[in-house]
């Protein structure tokens, strides 16, 4: 009986194996388009042939559907059949890679920043087209700067578009109606910025006459960071060691500063007590319910429905924006942001249709012009048409900004369409942060800002774009144990004395090795001396 | 009947009193759920903890309902739960009826249904399967590949085994057929176990989440927990690596009061299945429990 059910189990296993070998044989020659089973137009014979064009990127939020009046706009527009699938930001990868690996790569990937590991794998395996000899055909690529292609090429070819974000930096806000009724002056450095938010926390500053107020609101992983330069910054590469390599600045001196800083309010209650298991939701709702008076603020996405619900609690609230603080070191500054937050790539089987990566090209090209809200008009067509016409897809307001007319789920405007639709802003473009909304508090503390950021020089980073095989492997698990030792840390569990033994085992378990592979290509780019600009 | 004591009466009443208190623990977070996605956002950030709405609203219910994709996935996973329900509980049964028989091959077949108990394919080659099936981007990618659950088939083959076996050879003798036998006398008998299944397979198939990325590129044909996991989630994983601080405010999702909304009208209707199926329920999990 035994030998007949070990038979049996042999038997089954044999035949499990079998097929799945035959299985990967059979994707070993990927048939094309059986996966997106869209009616595929056989019009060959047209002048102009119609080009099936599939795509895939990630969504935040939900995407429209597949039939929308933007779709048949945009085929009918550019005479293609053009498909791109809107994978949901959290299992993008997950989606992606089984696309890939089940032989049904798309034309066109639109991959996040966060995606540079996968990317790096795909590129040295050669599954993407080389852009090299497109970039002077086309008048955006070639307005793309020299550093922005760095992080997409992979020995000598370029497989990677970058698509625009802000360089302009974040920084903080103060409630300054709080600061002129407790008679404190807008603080300049960490010293001063203690004193206010202790003063928040104990002096009632909303003269309620209740303890209900305090400093900085922050929530889970030490977030946001309230760095006021490179300095301070945790996720920058600013400070060197003795050898004059750059250290992350999650291990470095001014981290440490910042950590004993948080520790000091945290005995003083001024700042979010509970913070290590606050999330980032409900750190804003600290912030936006009026119980904090130190938060983020950000060149663009700020949340009106927050500002608005926190002006109706307490309509007398005024904002200030805080000016970097001056660093022991003498420099004085925010961090550039990446300049990049998705890019395309296209497949490498494109090689032999020269002509249908032209096409693509063109349509990216074309989804990312730049319509300055204060100037465009509905008689600029191309605008008109990319948000749906005048009246059907969108109104213009008072200040001349674009309201949506429909929610994007039903797909009326032609944007909603292309794999990237976010405008390249060039370095003579005035991106009118501003203009993103309508209540005027917000429109004044972005205009702060933005003044701010051109007040001061930016700080360009020297690690932007390198991947290191270790960080790779490590990275996140490292960068996760310093946060907790750093929490722990604040709240008083560990003393900031461990902070030497806290980077020794740092080091110890990759960092060294992360560090070295950084430097070794900060070195080959020729990187030397920090660069402010 | 007995007269129980004092100290006995009072014991029971502080039993009863402490499972009463326990249950409405239980009620807490839908109370908070319903009252949030009732209340203004304004009264939500201002409050530690909503227990009930001091100001009624319905902007949040107005938002959703006037959201083009909820509504769409509703009727989706409305229409998967009904149609993946029925597909599997009839598949189920009669694939467990057929293993109840001694017929050629039934031990090898059950063996195969263990092995997959043991050992799953793996994501890349079922999505293969679903693609070369040319199941891609079709609703019945959510209903096909998760058909049978190995584990309830093997449950429900073992509750049809106890059936005594006296019954369908009676019903053999009175000339009915296999398929006579399986419709008129076991599937009555076993009515509690296919609505506990069936209980089972429908909250399976409302859940369904990741098969619906997977295999759909369609945003028209998404179930409702993808929509409403795009609506409800921020993207938290990201936020450690802090430098994509401005990708997570770009993407701030609505206000809680809707999330909480969105929710509620995305639990509701499998809840609402629970008290119908309950009398059979308390019996049905006790399948396979006992042999006699």
């Amino acid at each position: 009986m035994n030998i007949r059910k070990s038979m049996m189990l042999w038997v089954v296993l044999i035949l499990m194996f079998t097929a799945a070998c035959s299985n990967s044989n059979g994707t070993a020659t990927p048939k094309e388009g059986v996966d997106s089973g869209t009616n595929q137009p056989s019009d060959a014979k047209k002048p102009e042939e119609t080009y099936k064009i599939t795509g895939a990127t990630y969504i935040f939020g939900n995407p429209p559907p597949k039939d929308g009046r933007g779709q048949k706009m945009l085929n009918e527009k550019f005479n293609v059949d053009y498909f791109a699938e809107k994978i949901p930001n959290d299992n993008f990868v997950e989606k992606i890679t089984a696309m890939v690996a089940g032989g049904s790569m798309p034309d066109q990937i639109s991959f996040r920043s966060t995606n540079m590991d996968l990317f790096n794998r795909w590129a040295e395996q050669n599954a993407f087209f080389p852009l090299n000899d497109y970039i002077e055909e086309f008048d955006y690529l070639k307005a793309i700067p020299d550093e922005l292609w760095l992080p997409f090429t992979v020995n000598g070819k370029i497989y990677g578009i970058p698509t625009w974000s802000p360089v302009e930096s974040q920084s903080f806000m103060v409630r300054k109606d709080w600061l002129d009724n407790l008679g404190l002056p807008v603080p300049t450095s960490y010293e001063e910025l203690k004193k206010v938010a202790i003063a928040f926390t104990k002096d009632d500053p909303d003269q309620n006459n209740k303890q209900d107020t305090y400093g900085l609101a922050i929530g889970q992983d030490i977030n946001p960071t309230f760095a006021m330069g490179p300095y301070w910054q945790h996720d920058t590469w600013y400070h060197q060691d003795a050898e004059g390599n750059y250290i992350p600045g999650l291990i470095s001196e001014g981290r440490k500063e910042l950590i004993s800083f948080f520790h000091d309010l945290y005995k003083e209650k001024a700042l979010t007590s509970d913070f290590a298991v606050v999330n980032w939701a409900d750190t804003n709702n600290e912030f936006y319910s009026g119980k904090a008076g130190v938060f983020l603020i950000a060149p663009r996405g700020m949340s009106q429905d927050y500002m608005e619900a926190l002006l109706a609690i307490d309509p007398k609230a005024e904002f200030v924006v805080l000016e970097p603080f001056a660093a022991p070191d003498g420099s004085q500054g925010f961090t550039a942001g990446a300049g990049f937050s998705r890019f395309l790539t296209l497949n490498a089987k494109l090689a032999n249709q020269p002509d249908k990566v032209r096409k693509m090209l063109e349509i990216h090209e074309f989804s990312r012009q730049y319509y300055q809200a204060s100037k465009v008009t509905p008689d600029n067509k191309d605008f008109d048409w990319f948000y749906g016409n005048e009246g059907v897809g969108y109104n213009l307001d008072e200040n001349n900004v674009r309201v949506p007319i429909n929610d994007p789920a039903s797909g009326t405007e032609p944007f909603l369409y292309f794999i990237d639709s976010t405008a390249w802003i060039g370095p003579e473009d005035d991106a009118e942060y501003p203009h993103a909304y309508s209540e005027p508090k917000l429109i004044d503390a972005t205009q702060q800002l933005v003044d701010i950021n051109k007040k001061y020089k930016l700080y360009y980073p020297p690690h932007v774009g390198i991947i290191s095989a270790k960080e790779t492997e490590v990275g996140a698990e490292l960068t996760q144990l310093l946060m907790n030792e750093q929490t722990k840390m604040i709240t008083g569990n560990r003393p900031v004395s461990d902070w030497d033994a806290m980077v020794q085992e740092y080091m110890s378990r990759g960092g060294a090795k992360i560090i070295e592979e950084y430097n070794a290509e900060i070195k080959a780019r020729g990187y030397t001396e920090r660069l402010w600009k | 009947m007995l007269k129980r004591t004092l100290g006995e009466r009072a014991i029971d009443g502080l039993n009863i009193a402490i499972l009463i208190i326990i249950a409405c623990l239980m009620l807490l977070p839908f109370i908070h759920i319903l009252s949030v996605s009732f209340s203004s956002l304004q009264d939500v950030l201002q409050k530690d903890f909503i227990l009930w709405p001091t100001n009624w609203a319905s902007d949040a219910y107005l938002a959703i309902f006037a959201s083009d994709s909820f509504i769409r996935s509703i009727f989706v996973t409305i229409y998967i739960t009904v149609v993946g329900t029925a597909v599997s509980l009839i598949l189920t049964a009669t694939m467990a009826y057929g293993l109840t028989r001694k017929v050629l091959g039934q031990r090898v077949i059950l063996l195969m249904v263990i092995f997959t108990i043991l050992f799953n394919a793996g994501m890349i080659p079922i999505y293969l399967v679903v693609k070369e099936t040319g199941l891609m981007n079709t609703l019945w990618a959510l209903i096909i590949p998760s058909a049978i659950s190995s584990f309830n088939l093997i449950v429900i083959r073992q509750f049809f085994l106890s059936i005594p076996n006296e019954l369908s050879e009676a019903a053999l003798i009175d000339g009915a057929s296999e398929i006579r036998t399986f419709w008129s006398i076991i599937i009555p008998l076993s009515k509690p176990a296919l609505a506990t299944f069936g209980l089972f397979y429908a909250v399976g198939h409302w859940n369904k989440y990741f098969e619906g990325i997977l295999y759909l590129n369609d945003a028209a044909k998404w179930p409702i927990q993808v929509v409403l996991r795009q609506i409800v989630i921020m993207n938290e994983a990201t936020s450690t690596l802090g430098s994509d601080v401005m990708a997570q405010l770009e993407n701030q999702p609505p206000p809680v009061t809707i999330q909480m909304a969105a929710i509620l009208v995305a639990t509701l209707p499998i809840l609402l299945v629970y008290p119908f199926l309950q009398k059979h329920f308390a019996k049905g999990v006790m399948i396979g429990s006992v042999k006699g």
